[in-house]
């Protein structure tokens, strides 16, 4: 993780067309990016589109960041709102299939291993777009809750109002699955 | 007599710092952190909570997590290359930078010059209504015309 005094050294230098000190911000942040927009557009298409729009922003705008922020949470600001745009103008569940990273379990352990990855991304689809945004943040991007709310444009207090309310039907919703698990098992 | 763990406000409270900061304590704020603890400690329905919490993390986790294809990497770190700054370099930059101030400076300048020429011309003006009349006027006409027609 880097300090908000690295971060401002290197988007003084990406401002003044240093494509070296581009890359090393690409490279540090381009996975969180794809993972990010990943959650909230389940389409690994969509999110690769995204995490390019954002890293372009970085190369043309590196100038309009302040250091209010690190650049972790900016690039997931922009991130952020490029995937709200995208999801207003499709509103329609996306059919991309998700990548799955090879594994060396056997066949039984990966179909139950997939089937559950499947099942926690139905659900986490399932959340209101903010929460989903929310859980991603903090959960999955490893921000505190005054970056995550950096990155919604909201409140602290509007964040953790929308990780409790996600939590809870996270929650309700595993229980229904240990249920169901427990009732077929033999 | 004791309260029932869904009335009791302590479980209650807990179960809400665990909505809003997750199950991961080191995460949370140091006073609620130290106070989680210590309820975990001496109560049995607040370790479970603790524990219910941590099952859904682990449960998230199962999440497919994807990462960047190659053309995806390629992509991004050719973006200089096919947007190339307006500035083109580091040096390009410095001089564009000198340019503008120098423009600025320019300008300045001339606003400068043209708020005092403005100044001193209503100045000027102001002291000539003191001295100035249509006498004077028509004496300087005549003297003229004097010296057209001999």
């Amino acid at each position: 993780m880097t300090n908000l005094h690295d971060d401002a050294a290197l988007m003084l230098r990406i401002g003044r067309g240093d494509a070296a000190a581009y890359r090393s911000v690409a490279d540090q942040h381009l996975e969180a990016i794809m993972k990010y927009a990943q959650r909230l557009l389940r389409s690994p298409s969509e999110a690769e589109d995204v995490a390019q729009e954002t890293f372009l922003r970085l190369w043309t705008d590196a100038a309009s960041w302040t250091p209010e922020a690190r650049v972790s949470a900016w690039l997931h600001r922009i991130a952020h709102n490029l995937c709200m745009d995208r999801l207003r103008k499709m509103r329609e569940p996306l059919t991309d299939a998700v990548e799955q990273a090879p594994s060396a379990d056997r066949p039984g352990q990966l179909f139950a291993r997939k089937q559950l990855a499947e099942q926690v991304d139905q659900v986490l689809h399932a959340l209101p777009e903010r929460q989903r945004a929310a859980i991603t943040l903090v959960h999955y991007q490893g921000m505190t809750n005054p970056e995550a709310a950096l990155v919604l444009g909201v409140g602290v207090e509007a964040v953790e109002s929308l990780l409790s309310r996600a939590r809870r039907t996270l929650r309700r919703e595993l229980a229904g699955i240990e249920t169901q698990e427990r009732g077929s098992a033999p | 007599m004791s309260q029932s763990p869904k009335t009791d406000p302590r479980i209650l409270r807990l179960e809400e710092l665990l909505d809003t900061h997750g199950a991961d304590l080191e995460r949370w704020p140091d006073a609620e952190r130290a106070w989680a603890r210590g309820a975990a400690e001496e109560s049995a329905e607040a370790a479970a909570l603790i524990t219910r919490a941590k099952r859904l993390d682990a449960w998230l986790d199962q999440a497919p997590a994807p990462t960047p294809s190659p053309a995806l990497r390629r992509a991004v770190a050719e973006i200089p290359v096919r947007h190339p700054h307006a500035s083109g370099s580091a040096g390009a930059w410095f001089f564009a930078k000198l340019w503008k101030a120098i423009v600025a400076g320019a300008l300045a300048s001339a606003l400068g010059v043209a708020v005092g020429v403005a100044t001193l011309d209503s100045q000027a003006g102001s002291d000539d209504e003191g001295v100035w009349s249509d006498d004077e006027g028509l004496i300087f006409s005549a003297d003229l015309d004097r010296e057209v027609v001999p």
